[in-house]
C-alpha cells in the first residue's frame, strides 16, 4: 500500500476579534494611542471583562489541534465532525488554499477539492466557458476538456442552460455544474466538502453513482465530508472524527460514525441536563 | 513512476520506504521566502493563457463601449490635455504636434496605470476563485499585465494613424533608431505596474482604505511623469529629480524614438531597468507571502 497524503501533526489558528482593524487609519491611531501609554481605542467593550483576551493582538482560536493520519491509495475516506469542528479548514489546507499554523502535509498525484460553494465560475461567462476555464485551472489541458466537454453538459443536465451567463444560475445549477467538471477531471485523489448539500434528489443520486463508479478504480482516492451519514457508510471504507479541532477516532466507518453519534448524544444530553 | 521506483528498492531491502518516497506537493507551516515560484508559474503557461483569453472574452461581452473605451479613453484625455495644458496654460510641445506629443505620453502612462490598479486590486476581485482552488496565485496578476499589452498595441496603432496623418499633412517628424527600444521599454513598464501593483494588493488586503491614497498617489505621479511638459526645458537639476521617478526615463525615451529630438540619455534608463527588477522581485515575494494565507483575514 501506498500513502498518498499524509497529514503530520497539523494545527491551525485562527486570530479572532482585532487583529488589525482593517483600515490603516485605525491602526495608526491604536499605534499613537497605545505608544503614548494611552488605552486601546478600538477594544471592543465587554471584551476585557470576558476576561478572555489572551494577547494586545486579539483572540486566538485553534480550529486545528495537532492533527495527523495517513490516508493509503484507494481509500475512500469519510471526514465526521459537528459544525465548526474544523473539517472544512482541514481540506482548505489540503487544498493549499491556506496553510498550517504547524505541521506539515504531504501529497502525492493530482489532486482537486469541490468545496461545498463551488469552484470558483465567472458569473459573466457562459456556463461552457467555464467549464474551459474552470478545467484548465483545476487541471485538465485545453484538449482533455475538448474531448469531454459533451459528457460534462450532459452529467449536469444544463443543456438548456450551458451558454447563458453563469450569473442567470440558481445555486443548485452553479452546484451541478461544479460538481460535473470535478467528477470528471482525470485526479487521482477527489476531495467533496458537503457537496451533497446542493441539488436536487435526482441528482443528489446520480452524483453518489458517479464517485462509486469513480472509487471502483482502486487508483483512485477520495475523502469526503458529508453530513449525511448514511451515503458516507455506502460509499466510504474508513473515516475519521473531528471534535473542536482534535482527531478523537481513526478508523472503519461504521465505528467512526458510531463514534461521532456518541459525541453527538452525549453533547445534547449534557445541553438537556443543563437545561433542566 | 515513483511508486515503482519505492517497491524495487523496498524489495531489495536496502532504503526503507520514507527515504524513498517522494511527494509531489509538500505543504509547509513555514514558506520559504525568496523562492519566488517561477518554475511553478511556468508550468502553469497554459492557465496564463486561459486568463488572458478570459479576459478579451469579458471585455468584448460588455457593451459597445468594451472595446470602443480603449479609443475613447486615450482620445478624450488627449482632447482635454490639448485644450488645459496646451491652450490656457500654453506649455509648448517640442515643436511637435500636440496631439502625438500628448497622445505618447497619455498611452504609456495608462497602461502603467491600469496595470497598477487592476493587479493591486488581483486578491479582491478574485477572492472567489482563490478561495476555492488552488493554482500559482501569480498567474493572475501576469496574465492581465499580459492581456494589458494587447490594449496598448492597439492604441499604439491608433497613435501611429494620427502620426500619419500629420506627417501626410507636410510636418516635419521622422522617428529615429531609438524607437527600436520599444519591446524594452514596453517590458520595463510592464515590471513597474506588475510590481508596484503586487505590492499594492498585498498591503490592500490588510488595509482597504489604502485604496483611496494608491488612487490619489498614482495621480499625483502622471503630474511628476513628463506627459504634458518637455522634459527639454527644464534645468539639469529638475531633470535628475524628474528621473527618479521610474516611468520618467520609459516615457522620455519613448518621446525621443517617436519623433527624434527631445532629450535622451542611457544612464536614467538603466536605473530604471534596475528599479523595475527590484520592485517586480520585491513584489513577487510579498505577494507570494500574503497570498498564502490572506483567505484567513479577508
Ligand atoms: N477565516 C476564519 N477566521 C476565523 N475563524 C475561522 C475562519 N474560518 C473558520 N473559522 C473557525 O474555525 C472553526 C472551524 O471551522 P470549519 O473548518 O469551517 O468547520 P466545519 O467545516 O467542520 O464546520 C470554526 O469555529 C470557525 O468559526
Ligand atoms: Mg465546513
Amino acid at each position: 500500500m501506498t500513502t498518498v497524503i499524509e497529514v503530520e501533526n497539523v494545527s491551525k489558528q485562527y486570530r479572532l476579534g482585532t487583529l488589525g482593524t482593517g483600515t490603516l487609519v485605525h491602526d495608526l491611531n491604536r499605534w499613537w494611542q497605545l505608544t503614548r501609554g494611552c488605552e486601546d481605542p478600538y477594544t471592543i467593550i465587554g471584551q476585557e471583562t470576558g476576561g478572555y483576551v489572551e494577547s494586545a493582538r486579539g483572540q486566538f482560536l485553534w480550529a486545528l489541534k495537532d492533527v495527523s493520519f495517513k490516508v493509503q491509495r484507494g481509500d475512500m475516506l469519510g471526514i465526521v465532525g459537528h459544525n465548526g469542528a474544523g473539517k472544512t479548514t482541514l481540506l482548505r489546507i489540503i487544498a493549499r488554499i491556506t496553510k498550517p499554523t504547524f505541521g506539515t502535509v504531504k501529497i502525492k498525484g493530482r489532486i482537486v477539492t469541490l468545496f461545498e460553494t463551488g469552484t470558483g465560475f465567472h458569473s459573466d461567462l457562459t456556463g461552457r466557458e467555464n467549464i474551459y476555464i474552470n478545467g484548465v485551472i483545476l487541471g485538465m489541458s485545453k484538449k482533455e476538456i475538448a474531448q469531454k466537454l459533451d459528457e460534462i453538459v450532459d452529467f449536469s443536465g444544463l443543456e438548456k442552460f450551458i451558454d447563458l451567463p453563469v450569473k442567470r444560475y440558481s445555486s443548485g445549477m452553479r452546484a451541478k455544474l461544479a460538481f460535473s467538471v470535478v467528477a470528471h477531471l482525470p485526479q487521482d485523489i477527489f476531495i467533496f466538502d458537503e457537496v451533497f448539500g446542493a441539488g436536487d434528489i435526482a441528482f443528489k443520486d446520480k452524483a453518489i453513482k458517479k464517485i462509486q463508479a469513480i472509487t471502483e478504480d482502486s487508483s483512485k482516492t477520495a475523502i469526503f465530508v458529508s453530513h449525511a451519514l448514511d451515503n458516507l457508510k455506502k460509499i466510504c471504507n474508513r473515516g475519521i472524527v473531528l471534535n473542536g479541532g482534535k482527531l478523537v477516532f481513526e478508523g472503519q466507518i461504521d465505528s467512526a460514525v458510531e463514534k461521532y453519534l456518541q459525541i453527538q448524544l452525549q453533547k445534547s444530553n449534557f445541553l438537556i441536563k443543563r437545561a433542566s | 513512476m515513483s511508486y515503482e521506483l519505492t517497491e524495487n528498492v523496498v524489495g531489495l531491502g536496502v532504503i526503507n520506504q520514507e527515504n524513498v518516497e517522494d511527494w509531489d506537493i509538500v505543504i509547509e507551516s513555514k514558506s520559504r521566502f525568496f523562492d519566488l515560484g517561477l518554475r511553478e508559474l511556468w508550468r502553469a503557461r497554459d492557465l496564463i493563457s486561459m486568463f488572458i483569453v478570459r479576459d478579451f472574452i469579458t471585455l468584448y461581452k460588455q457593451t459597445i463601449f468594451g472595446p470602443l473605451w480603449l479609443i475613447i479613453q486615450p482620445v478624450l484625455t488627449t482632447l482635454m490635455f490639448m485644450f488645459i495644458f496646451g491652450k490656457l496654460v500654453g506649455i509648448p510641445t517640442d515643436g511637435v504636434p500636440p496631439p502625438i506629443f500628448y497622445m505618447s505620453g497619455i498611452l504609456c502612462w495608462f497602461y502603467f496605470s491600469d496595470c497598477c490598479k487592476r493587479v493591486g486590486n488581483s486578491f479582491a476581485e478574485h477572492q472567489g476563485l482563490y478561495s476555492k482552488v488552488y493554482f500559482p496565485r501569480l498567474v493572475i496578476p501576469l496574465s492581465f499585465v499580459i492581456f494589458n499589452i494587447s490594449k496598448f498595441a492597439v492604441q499604439l496603432f491608433i497613435l501611429s494613424c494620427v502620426y500619419a496623418y500629420f506627417v501626410y499633412n507636410g510636418c516635419r517628424i521622422c522617428p529615429n533608431f531609438y524607437l527600436l527600444l520599444l519591446p524594452l521599454l514596453v517590458l520595463i513598464i510592464a515590471a513597474l505596474g506588475l510590481g508596484l501593483g503586487l505590492i499594492i494588493s498585498s498591503l490592500t488586503v490588510r488595509y482597504r482604505d489604502l485604496k483611496y491614497l494608491v488612487d490619489f498617489g498614482l495621480r499625483l505621479l502622471m503630474y511628476l511623469t513628463p506627459i504634458i511638459y518637455p522634459i527639454s526645458e527644464l534645468s539639469f537639476k529638475y531633470k535628475v529629480i524628474l528621473m527618479l521617478n521610474p516611468v520618467a526615463p520609459v516615457i522620455v525615451t519613448f518621446k525621443y524614438g517617436l519623433w527624434g529630438q527631445g532629450y535622451f540619455n542611457w544612464l536614467p534608463l538603466c536605473y530604471s531597468f534596475v528599479f523595475a527588477g527590484v520592485l517586480l522581485y520585491f513584489g513577487i515575494l510579498l505577494f507570494n507571502r500574503t497570498s498564502k494565507d490572506f483567505m484567513d483575514v479577508i
